[in-house]
């Protein structure tokens, strides 16, 4: 019997203790457990299919926001932005039919990524004095 | 009357069409906000076009569509960091990297690890981990980033000097505010930190950290929304081609 009290004292001790360090350690989240827990999250959170925007990577040069301003109608054809350029830009047009066939095509994917007249000019000016 | 009837039917014609043709001259129709279609920011030494998904039946689907995470450590975070810091969204975001970040008196900070930043960062951004804001001031990683940031490691500083400018600081004269006993952020650059959204805890800890170090409120930003609402937005990601060799530039 006197045994027993013991073996019951002593398991409720080793249970104080269990408790005791549990509650000290709960509200802590160690710096290292944060880096290690991030790491599996980042894992967890992978990049997927998202689709992202659409980029312009180029040289620097300097960074300006664009606003609306004179555009071509957007969602135009090959065929119909040529005819809108010839019809309504003949300043622009004039220059773009100088380019070859290719790269009026690029001029073409060009503007389904931008169809303000200016940057249009400017890129058939940039393609002109590439020497193509 | 029947005349009168037959202008009117034209002028509404004519309207209409010029409503139609207007409706198709906007080559974004997901624009960034009601007056800036795009933006262009420096990212390394390339241009990068900040933008939406033009896709008006996109929806998310990568992690970041995930709606639950353990807390802690994932835990929602206050909309104020610390006092004196701004909370800032995306289009204070597109003002500062028109402003500040291209005038070079501003920068933004990539505060997550680096496992995260090489799926993908903002463009325009500099990943400085959260890690690096929490050694001791006087530490050769702190000092590093410290001076990244424009700030001036100052040495050895006489007692009376930082006893004068302790008082100066008091009464808000010279900018004595913007000194520590080692560091003087006088001329230190304003700083937007972000990390994975609402749910993460880098980036707060990075501004924490650095106002640990005396840096001045008044110049750091907290971005919330982050990577998690930058993607729900549709915007530009660019991902890193080699994460370590961007880190810490």
């Amino acid at each position: 019997m006197f045994q027993l009290k013991i073996k019951l004292l002593s398991l409720k001790r080793l249970l104080a203790g269990v408790i005791l360090s549990a509650c000290c350690s709960a509200p802590l989240f160690a710096a290292d457990d944060y880096l290690s827990a991030l790491e599996l999250e980042a894992n967890d959170t992978g990049a997927g299919s998202q689709p992202v925007a659409a980029t312009v990577r180029s040289p620097l040069k300097k960074a300006k926001p664009a606003r609306a301003g004179k555009v071509i109608a957007g969602g135009l054809s090959f065929n119909e932005f040529e005819e809108t350029l010839d019809s309504s830009y003949s300043g622009s047009n004039f220059l773009y039919i100088k380019l070859s066939k290719s790269k009026r095509k690029s001029v073409h994917k060009f503007y389904q990524n931008d169809n303000r007249i200016s940057s249009v000019r400017e890129e058939i000016v940039r393609l002109l004095s590439s020497g193509q | 009357m029947k005349r009168f009837i037959t202008k009117l039917s034209m002028v509404a014609l004519l309207a209409s069409a010029g409503f139609l043709l207007n409706s198709n001259v906007v080559a974004l129709d997901v624009k960034l906000t009601d007056y800036l279609a795009y933006l262009e920011v420096d990212h390394n030494g390339e241009q990068v076009r900040i933008q939406r998904i033009q896709d008006t039946a996109n929806i998310l689907q990568d992690g970041f569509a995930k709606t639950s995470r353990k807390c802690p450590p994932f835990c929602i975070q206050p909309m104020q960091v610390a006092p004196g810091v701004a909370t800032v969204g995306e289009a204070e975001i597109f003002r500062f990297m028109e402003r500040e970040l291209e005038d070079g008196t501003g920068i933004i900070v990539d505060a997550r690890t680096p496992s995260w930043y090489k799926k993908g960062t903002i463009p325009g951004s500099v990943n400085i981990p959260f890690t690096g804001f929490v050694g001791e001031v006087d530490a050769s990683e702190t000092v590093k980033v410290l001076q990244q940031l424009g700030g001036v490691h100052r040495g050895e500083v006489s007692w009376l000097t930082r006893s004068f400018e302790k008082l100066m600081a008091s009464l808000g004269l010279f900018g004595a505010d913007q000194k520590t006993d080692s560091w003087d952020f006088s001329d230190a650059r304003e700083v937007v930190f972000w990390c994975n959204g609402p749910w993460c805890g880098q980036s707060p800890r990075a501004i924490n950290g650095l106002l640990s170090y005396g840096y001045p409120p008044e110049k750091l930003f907290y971005y919330r929304g982050g990577m998690q609402m930058w993607k729900v937005l549709g915007l530009t990601v660019v991902v890193p081609e080699t994460a370590d060799a961007v880190a810490m530039k």
